[in-house]
């Protein structure tokens, strides 16, 4: 790594621990292994979201040309967010794309994607079948993103009725990651969720 | 950028009472790189200040402001000296300043806490509160004001060259009386040096004109400092030698696009640069020294060149080896992916080279009679053992065994062979397959000829195995409990040319070159065996 990429991964990383979203507990950075090359960030759900209550991993990887390249950010914990990929997870962020800029930080990167699942992106997907729903059905999108919060996240609030259906699916032998997907795709319509596992 | 001092700076954490010291302390850090801004330049677009080399290195990235996004280029830059001096200044003494802003917050609260922070603000508001504040606390950051004493040489000798910049050395001429040059001499004073206290400063403009009726003095006709004459000749050689880096150019920014090779490498030739590499390597050299260079010439006394050489060299070779350590790591991850079967292939010869060439051996020293039917052999059962129990009975192991399987086979087909030559241990193996042969008479005609459930043609596959190498048993015992393996038994009796087998052999053998070509598509080693087959079948009739 760079030496400038390095002294800044430093400096971020004091400046997070320092702040206050860090003291609020909404947002966290560590190192993984001796380079400053990758990073393991954390996120809390921001309130009055379905994501309210859940923590989202992040893997962030540094580019040689930090802090000219911007980091490259990915979600590890599963979520149902028009903009993060529910297979990848992937991220679609300006700011970790074109409209990256050297004088963001990691800070500021975690926080963006907080205030990103505050307010999604329907128009701009990463994630074609979730902005559709978002857009077309936006209870359900709401009940989806909290039960795959509570799933994968740690989120405080169980649907019963869906995971009742995921069981029904479980119990023809389809995991159970297969059967949320599959049923969080099809609006959680076992029927159309069967076909489409088994087809 | 990367100094070793600013990074031991980064822990200093401001008091929480003031985040306005805080905010002070950042902003005369560069958003860039973090650390404290070195040759500050300010962006005529929008203000924003970065170091040079980083916003340089920025724009060659990208076009734009890293803060406002704002299109900026390399000609909107412009040095910023004030806050160049400003954090030239607070450096060195924030330490301290922050040292006694935590003794002293408790006992003397938030008053005394807010001159501190005006000091560090601006001039206007330093005054107004420096003299409505007690003097005893100015009294007591004594260390302070030594360091802006000790600061005032170097201020006295960079703010008129300051001015020189700015035009404003026009009036400078006139040095004769000590006025004109005091007014030259405050006016960047008043504009640009704000950060040290004011007291000091009052009385330093004092000094020269106070000084000036006492002893002689004269005027630096560069810097317009005054002094003593006895010592104008040594202050003026200095004087000009740091006078005259400043008048460095910058670099022009070249068009790679329009610039052939060869020139290329004359350009960083003659900067005296490493130029060898292909062109994208030349270019990325020759930007980067650019920018290293161009930075340089914000400063105010530029290092001189062979410096910026040493450490720009110094930096491609951190660069290189980060890249070679990069490779070597890229390199490693795919030979656990793709290359595994390769080196498992590397190793398994390596650790079986002596049986291969102990077979070698033997196989040379074998009568030229045995050879023909040694090659045939050789061929089609390979095909057979390997691919039928490996994939059917190892499917935990990976190709790397399959494709050594036909020198195994071979080996033991090749001893069981080399009975004709008398080995020990072929011959108890060909014994055995003689013994076996005439119950073979009877059962291979009810079963089809590659699948002969023949306890003892299994048992013969054994033996030869047992007597070649631990690695062959393993395979051949597989291979013997799985029906396709007796076929090697079944060749191994041809080869000793035994009437009777031969005849069941002449037989069996259309079969088996449909068995092979099933093979062919699972194994690229199979082309061979069909012609081998109808070769040996041949020898075998001519032996006949």
């Amino acid at each position: 790594m760079a030496n400038i990429a390095v002294q800044r991964i430093k400096r971020e990383l004091k400046e997070v621990l320092n702040s206050d979203e860090v003291a609020r507990c909404s947002i966290h950075v560590e190192l993984v292994g001796e380079s400053f090359a990758e990073l393991k960030g954390e996120i809390a759900g921001p309130p009055d979201t379905p994501y309210e209550g859940a923590r989202f991993q992040l893997e962030i990887k540094i580019p040689e040309t930090y802090p000219f390249n911007p980091p490259k950010v990915r979600f590890v914990t599963k979520i149902w967010h028009p903009n993060v990929s529910s297979v990848t997870g992937a991220i679609c962020l300006d700011i970790l794309k074109h409209q990256w800029a050297a004088a963001m930080t990691l800070r500021t990167v975690l926080l963006s994607l907080q205030a990103l699942l505050a307010s999604p992106e329907p128009d701009d997907p990463q994630d074609a079948v979730v902005a559709r729903q978002c857009k077309d059905k936006p209870q359900i999108f709401h009940l989806t993103a909290q039960h795959w919060a509570n799933a994968y996240a740690g989120g405080p609030s169980i649907n019963t009725d869906y995971e009742n259906k995921i069981r029904r699916l479980k119990d023809l032998g389809v995991t159970e990651m297969n059967a949320r997907a599959s049923l969080s795709s099809c609006d959680w319509d076992l029927e159309r969720a069967t076909e489409q596992i088994f087809s | 950028m990367e100094d070793s001092l600013n990074s031991e700076d980064i822990p200093i954490v401001w008091p929480k009472q003031l985040p306005q010291l805080k905010n002070i302390d950042d902003r005369l850090h560069c958003p860039i790189c973090y650390n404290y801004m070195k040759n500050p330049v300010i962006s005529t677009a929008c203000s924003h200040n970065f170091c040079s080399r980083c916003i340089r290195n920025n724009i060659s990235l990208k076009n734009s402001c890293p803060i406002c996004f704002i299109d900026i280029s390399d000609g909107m830059l412009r040095p910023n000296r004030c806050l160049e001096e400003i954090i030239k200044s607070f450096q060195p003494v924030k330490s301290y300043v922050l040292k006694t802003l935590i003794d002293r917050i408790p006992t003397t609260g938030e008053e005394k806490l807010n001159e501190n922070h005006c000091t560090g603000t601006t001039t206007d508001s330093v005054l107004p509160c420096s003299s409505s504040t007690s003097g005893s606390l100015l009294d007591g950051e004594g260390p302070p004001q030594k360091s802006s004493d000790l600061l005032m040489p170097s201020f006295a000798s960079q703010l008129p060259q300051a001015a020189d910049k700015s035009g404003l050395d026009k009036s400078t001429p006139i040095s004769s009386s000590p006025l004109p040059a005091v007014d030259t001499q405050q006016s960047p004073m008043a504009s640009c040096s704000q950060p040290r206290k004011p007291t000091p400063r009052a009385s330093i403009h004092q000094q020269p004109q106070n000084t000036t009726k006492t002893i002689k003095e004269v005027p630096c006709p560069v810097c317009n400092t005054y002094m003593r004459d006895t010592l104008i000749n040594v202050h003026l050689d200095a004087c000009l030698e740091k006078t005259k880096p400043t008048k460095r150019k910058p670099m022009p920014k070249l068009i790679y696009n329009l610039i052939k090779d060869r020139e290329l490498r004359k350009k960083l030739k003659d900067l005296g640069l490493d130029a060898s590499g292909d062109k994208a390597t030349l270019i990325n050299r020759h930007k980067r020294f650019t920018i290293l260079y161009n930075s340089e010439c914000d400063a105010i006394d530029p290092r001189p060149v062979e410096e910026l050489k040493a450490i720009f060299e110094q930096e491609e070779a951190e660069s290189r080896r980060l890249a070679n350590e990069l490779r070597y790591a890229s390199a490693k991850i795919k030979t656990n992916d793709i290359g595994k079967i390769e080196e498992e292939n590397l190793q398994y010869l390596r650790n079986h080279k002596e049986s291969y060439d102990r077979l070698i051996n033997e196989i040379r020293q074998r009568p030229t009679l045995a050879v023909p039917s040694v090659q045939s052999p050789a061929e089609p059962t390979p095909v057979q053992v390997k691919s039928e129990p490996l994939k059917e009975e190892h499917n935990s192991e990976d190709e790397v065994t399959e494709i050594f399987v036909p020198p195994k086979v071979y080996e033991m087909i090749c001893l069981s062979d080399s009975s004709d030559s008398g080995e020990p241990g072929g011959a108890r193996a060909v014994s055995s397959a003689e013994t076996s042969s005439p119950e073979g008479d009877n059962s291979r005609p009810s079963s089809s000829n590659y699948s002969i459930p023949d306890p003892m043609e299994s048992g013969c596959s054994k033996d030869s195995s047992i007597s070649i190498s631990g690695q062959t048993i393993t395979l051949s015992t597989t291979g013997s409990s799985d029906h396709y393996s007796t076929s090697p038994t079944c060749y191994s009796p041809v080869d000793e040319s035994s009437n009777e087998l031969f005849d069941h052999e002449n037989s069996g053998i259309p079969t088996l070159p449909l068995d092979n070509t099933k093979f062919k598509k699972s194994n690229k080693r199979s082309k061979s065996p069909v012609s081998d087959i109808s070769q040996r079948r041949m020898s075998l009739r001519r032996r006949l």
